[in-house]
């Protein structure tokens, strides 16, 4: 516990400084969005208009230790401004429709991929040379190793466009009752979410897979896996308590690390299948300078990576005993 | 996909006759399948180890002490294979158990005790536990009485029942070693093979183990293979100690005789090689040379090209065979049958 506490102050100020980095940056770059409009009428905007628009975004004058308070006194009311490009929506607003996109398809694909790995790398590392070991991994490599938006591209045009067996984007059908309650809705999800979730997994998979087959191929070499198998344990036994336990340790760290990364969007996935979440959130604010959004992103990001890394300490101390003391 | 626990194989062992050995050890070849060719790690090793007997293996790292434990539990695996002879137990041979009748029989009748205490555990599981695997594997006994039991053989190995909840890394490497002992008695086996017991540990603690083990061994009665390459700890331990070398016996003998007057020049040179705590200061020598490739072994006796007192011709070509020379006392040297005097090593 005191372990956990430690880590939590560490994440705690790892979390401040990102919040002040996030301050700074836009406030280093020149212009900001209301000079871009100025600039787009080219001269015929008046300097009152100007100021309004300023009063309409939110931005506050004075120096920069005013500014510093106001931003870090609207940060812990959930207040992250008003998005630009979504106009009059809030930042918070625009970012909770996106997040949950992007945790419905990407939680999904990441624990899928995550437990595939895992199944395929004891299986495969436990009848080393036999079928999964054999072809399943240069498989799972092969599609590692293919740029990812070209899978995608590929998926997108053999299964949406020629045979045409999925959607060609969107996360639903929009012309259905847009409501979690109506069935019909849920099965649409589900029916948008197969294609990207199925090319994050094809490209996930093979990465877990064999970390965990090289760890517990190292792992079955230990004594005491051969102790285990000499005290006549069962075979699942040997294999889940003894081995599959210690050597999925590590796989754990790169598990809860990604949980972190998959609210930073998999933007290319989201693009290419037009899936609205954070990742294509983001792109849309960077090509609209939508600096408010921007932030919001960021912020939700560096949050969400340290939230998981937190995660993946707080397994380990569950799950091995040594971290514990 | 995975195999259920082995169902009861029943495998009853007959009992022992009178003078017949407990384990019985015949012949016994072992080779390493490797790139270059069979490694032949073990060849022709015949030995008995009586009831109640411990029994030492000693030679230096590499000469195939710990294949012959790891092949008289049949624990060895590919690329190591048992290529001939045969391990009797009770008359029973195990070298022909399938995997079931294996899995049933072993830590039943005959456990093991791994070189390294570190290792031997599983770092995520209590002692407890581990201790409590190898008897809920192998009895109908209740979660709760697996755990009496568990506290039982802590105790009977020195250590603080307590300390069922712990977990290895909060133990001493002296405590790791007892709680591998307590899960090598876990089920009373007859024969307990103890493969470098303290080879991790310092002195100190060697010494308590060694002395526990002692104890244990009068207590409850099991016999012990003892495998390690300190010979002054084996002769000390052992009631009678085979001499190893690149994967053949070459002597074995009482240890007071193998302390006293070893026979073979290759145990002469091993026995000058150990300083003596008591008795006169000598100058300590090592071996010339290191031990063959055992792809391909030298013809004739193993030892020849290290030996200073080989005989020209016969010992490079013709096999010394392996004849007792005095009481109980056996080696493999063309010398010994040359002359009756022991070589002056």
């Amino acid at each position: 516990m005191r372990f956990l506490g430690r880590r939590a102050v560490f994440y705690l100020i790892a979390l401040f400084v990102a919040i002040t980095i996030n301050f700074m940056i836009p406030r280093l770059m020149s212009g900001d969005p209301v000079q871009m409009m100025f600039a787009r009428f080219q001269g015929r905007m008046d300097p009152a208009s100007v100021e309004s628009l300023y009063k309409t975004f939110g931005f506050v004058d004075g120096p920069i230790t005013e500014q510093y308070a106001s931003y870090l006194a609207n940060l812990l009311q959930g207040n992250l401004g008003t998005s630009i490009a979504w106009f009059p929506a809030p930042v918070s607003q625009v970012l909770g429709v996106g997040l949950a996109w992007t945790i419905r398809l990407l939680g999904v694909a990441t624990l899928i991929s995550f437990s595939l790995g895992m199944f395929l790398g004891i299986r495969a590392a436990w009848k080393r040379g036999r079928f999964v070991d054999a072809f399943v991994v240069p498989i799972t490599g092969l599609f590692g190793a293919f740029p990812y938006f070209w899978l995608a591209m590929i998926m997108l045009y053999v299964f949406a466009l020629k045979l045409d067996w999925f959607p060609l984007g969107h996360a639903a059908s929009l012309d259905i009752n847009q409501d979690w309650t109506n069935p019909q809705y849920v099965l649409s999800v589900i029916y948008h979410m197969i294609l990207p979730a199925t090319t994050i997994i094809l490209t996930a998979v093979g990465g877990w897979l064999l970390g965990m087959r090289n760890s517990m191929i190292n792992v079955l070499s230990a004594d005491y896996v051969a102790l285990a198998q000499a005290k006549g344990l069962s075979d699942r036994r040997v294999k889940y308590a003894y081995a599959a336990r210690n050597a999925m340790l590590p796989s754990i760290t790169g598990f809860a690390m990604s949980l972190g990364f998959i609210v930073g969007g998999a933007i290319v996935t989201e693009v290419v299948f037009s899936y609205p979440g954070i990742g294509y959130t983001l792109l849309t604010a960077i090509n609209a300078r939508d600096y408010p959004l921007m932030q919001g992103c960021f912020l939700l990001i560096t949050m969400a990576v340290l939230g998981a890394n937190f995660l993946a300490d707080a397994a380990y101390v569950v799950l091995d005993p040594r971290v514990r003391s | 996909m995975t195999r259920q626990p082995a169902p009861e194989s029943n495998l009853v062992l007959p009992p022992l006759a009178e003078g017949e050995p407990l384990l019985s050890v015949r012949n016994l070849s072992v080779v390493y399948h490797t790139k270059r060719g069979e490694v032949k790690a073990v060849q022709d090793v015949s030995f008995d180890l009586m009831q109640g007997e411990v029994l030492g293996l000693a030679g230096e790292s590499g000469c195939g002490k710990t294949t012959v434990a790891n092949a008289v539990l049949r624990l060895l695996r590919y690329p190591a294979e048992i290529a001939g002879g045969q391990v009797l137990f009770h008359g029973l041979d195990i070298t022909t158990l399938s995997e079931d009748q294996l899995r049933d029989f072993r830590w039943k009748h005959m456990s093991i005790v791994f070189q390294s205490a570190m290792n031997a555990l599983n770092p995520v599981l209590t002692v407890g536990n581990q201790i409590a695997d190898a008897i809920l594997a192998h009895t109908d006994m209740t979660k709760e009485q697996a755990r009496a039991r568990s506290v039982e053989l802590l105790e009977i190995v020195g250590i603080d029942p307590a300390r069922i909840t712990s977990y290895p890394h909060q133990l001493s490497g002296g405590m790791r070693q007892r709680v591998v002992i307590a899960v090598a008695m876990a089920l009373n086996p007859q024969l307990i093979v103890l493969d470098e017991p303290t080879t991790a540990l310092d002195v100190v603690v060697q010494k308590q183990i060694m002395d526990e083990i002692r104890r244990l061994k009068e207590s409850y009665n099991f016999s012990i293979l003892f495998i390690s390459h300190d010979l002054s700890l084996m002769v000390e331990f052992s009631d009678r100690v085979g001499i190893m070398y690149a994967g053949q016996l070459i002597e074995m003998a009482r240890s007071q005789d193998i302390f006293r007057g070893p026979r073979h020049p290759y145990t002469q040179r091993l026995m000058d090689s150990f300083p003596t705590v008591s008795g006169p200061r000598s100058q300590l020598r090592g071996i010339p040379g290191s031990p063959p490739d055992l792809v391909t072994p030298p013809g004739g006796c193993r030892f020849h090209p290290r030996c200073d007192v080989a005989l020209d011709g016969l010992c490079q070509q013709v096999v010394p065979v392996f004849t007792e020379y005095g009481p109980n006392h056996w080696a493999a040297c063309h010398l010994l049958d040359a002359k009756d005097e022991v070589p002056n090593g």
